[in-house]
């Protein structure tokens, strides 16, 4: 079942050209893309490709200038189910700093949840249980200013769990994160696709993460070039380089032995899997 | 000499308030001249605090700065000429840009060292076409560029005052990687052109791994190694502990090490693995 669909979408920013006239500069041209309930899909692509376009449609931030985008059988064009979509759909941005609103880590968990008129013991609860669920809770009181990057990110994906959404679509959260930070990051979203069944879009430029996903894909000029499992959209190494991306270090060195004569039955993707398959062939 | 040193560097925040806190302490570094030295180390580590010594923008609490072997410090009316001579790019530059053209912006730096029209123009022209910004783009408002363009004017901005010294903050940050390369092969030629010394602070490891001759890591606010990149790299379990890591592809040969077999490890690039593999295979 499908959680969002994009139907033959057609999406451009307005501007202004020297003379003050209106100009459009399209993003997306027809795009169809369907996100199913409970996967994980990662995002690629690089600047300017329209992903972060694609994020922001999804919750109605920007809706469509044809087509529809439909969350859950409610199209975000209708203006009166825009609340209900935003309840099911919650956004993570880039910059940590730019969207915790509070001076209490858990009074800014409970922003989110309070505005959806949910009564106050059920907030309370529903406030510890995802300050738990992505292991903040002995900060609960601390100020957000005192907390790292990771730290932060991690409680702006506590103020949108504390919402209950279906899905949560992250535009580079770890953008700006230490390694340390992204590990935390990362870790706490696939938990919470694995155990609480959320449906997590990532968009990154990290290549690591991506292949942490069910599905990837990849975007270039607002057009799907790339879609499929991570070892499917990276057996296709050139391809993917020549859409301005990089191949995880470890599937690159795997491709180099194999123009030279190796084989490999398999798409490598990270360091464990790649040491296995260097062990075997050198013990060989 | 080196050109760089800091002395028993100490730095508070809030000092005589309760929340007093050390950023920095006890760091000694050296940096010698045409070097390429990379700085890494957690949020919070004391790396932009520790930069921001470098060009006199924060008076150490305790210990010295030395520029070429003169104390910063001693003659605080000469303090604009070491503004000068290290040049520092602060984390998203982009964000800095204020000037209504992109020649205006670039200027802005020479015109404050009270260069003539001349002077000013041949620089901006230089530092421009180093970075690769298009003459048609020399009287657009830079707000109509990309983010990748913003970035490299930024950046021209501070290389167009010629500094002995260039200081870059997470130059790559939330860029692409194709936006990454190029930022990283121009800070390489910059190197190569001018012999000048480029300092990096970055998060990611595979770019220090591949620009920097040697490698400043902080933690907790101290110097925890300084030394060359293979050094360095060869701590993995330490630098992990630290909450950073080592490329990828250095991974996957330190997990080759530990099963037994007799690899090199000090291996950071994937032709560097592929040379590696090669040597062992011709070995069985």
């Amino acid at each position: 079942m499908n959680i969002i669909e994009f139907n033959n979408v057609d999406f451009s920013y307005v501007s202004e050209d020297e003379n003050e006239k209106e100009i459009r500069i399209p993003v997306l041209k027809n795009l169809n893309l369907n996100i199913e309930k409970g996967s994980f899909t990662a995002i690629l692509g690089h600047n300017g490709s329209g992903k972060s376009t694609i994020a922001k449609l999804t919750n109605g931030i920007l809706v469509p200038d044809k087509g529809s985008v439909v969350v859950e059988g409610m199209s975000t064009s209708d203006e009166d189910k825009i609340f209900d979509i935003r309840a099911k759909v919650g956004m993570v941005f880039q910059n940590p700093d730019n969207q915790i609103v509070s001076s209490i880590v858990e009074e800014d968990v409970a922003f989110g949840c309070e505005n959806l008129g949910i009564p106050p013991e059920e907030c309370r609860k529903r406030v510890d249980d995802a300050l738990e669920t992505v292991g903040m809770s002995e900060f609960a009181l601390k100020s957000p200013s005192k907390l790292s990057g990771g730290q932060k990110q991690r409680v702006a994906v506590a103020g949108i769990i504390a919402m209950k959404p279906d899905c949560i679509v992250l535009d580079e959260p770890t953008a700006m994160l230490d390694p340390s930070g992204r590990r935390e990051v990362i870790q706490t979203i696939m938990r919470l696709n694995k155990e609480e069944g959320i449906t997590i879009v990532l968009i990154t430029h990290y290549m690591d993460e991506a292949v942490k996903a069910d599905r990837v894909i990849i975007f270039d000029g607002g057009e799907i070039k790339l879609d499929g499992t991570p070892k499917q959209v990276f057996a296709e190494s050139d391809k993917v380089k020549a859409l301005g991306l990089d191949i995880p270090q470890s599937t690159q060195l795997v491709e180099m032995m194999k123009k030279d004569g190796f084989s490999c039955d398999d798409v490598i993707l990270d360091a464990g899997e790649c040491a296995d398959y260097l062990e075997n062939m050198l013990r060989s | 000499m080196s050109q760089i040193v800091c002395e028993n560097l100490k730095y508070l925040y809030s000092v005589g308030t309760p929340f007093e806190s050390v950023a920095i302490d006890d760091v000694n570094i050296s940096i010698e001249k045409g070097e390429i030295v990379g700085v890494i180390g957690h949020t919070g580590s004391g790396k932009s605090t520790l930069i921001q010594h470098l060009n006199a923008l924060l008076e150490p609490y305790s210990g010295k700065v030395f520029l070429n072997g003169k104390d910063v410090w001693e003659n605080k009316s000469e303090i604009r000429s070491v503004r000068f001579a290290v040049g520092l790019c602060f984390q998203y530059p982009e964000y800095q840009i204020f000037e209504e053209t992109v020649f205006k912006e670039i200027s802005f730096g020479p015109k404050q060292m009270g260069l003539d029209e001349k002077e000013i123009e041949e620089r901006v022209y230089e530092s421009a076409d180093f970075v690769g910004i298009n003459k048609e783009l020399m009287n657009k408002s830079p707000f109509d560029l990309s983010g990748g363009q913003k970035r490299r004017v930024a950046i021209a901005s501070v290389i167009a005052m010629r500094p002995e010294v260039l200081v870059l903050d997470e130059p790559c940050a939330g860029l692409d990687p194709a936006g990454r390369e190029r930022i990283l092969s121009l800070i390489k030629s910059y190197q190569q052109k001018m012999g000048n010394t480029v300092i990096l602070v970055s998060h990611s490891m595979e770019d220090v791994a591949k620009l920097a001759q040697k490698v400043i890591v902080m933690n907790k606010g101290r110097v925890a190694f300084q030394s060359s990149v293979s050094e360095v790299f060869s701590h993995a379990r330490e630098l992990k502990e630290m909450g950073l890591n080592v490329p990828q592809i250095t991974e996957v040969f330190l997990k080759l090490k530990k099963r037994g077999i007799d690899c090199r490890t000090d291996i950071y690039t994937v032709e560097d693995a592929y040379n590696e593999i090669k040597r062992l295979k011709s070995l069985s």
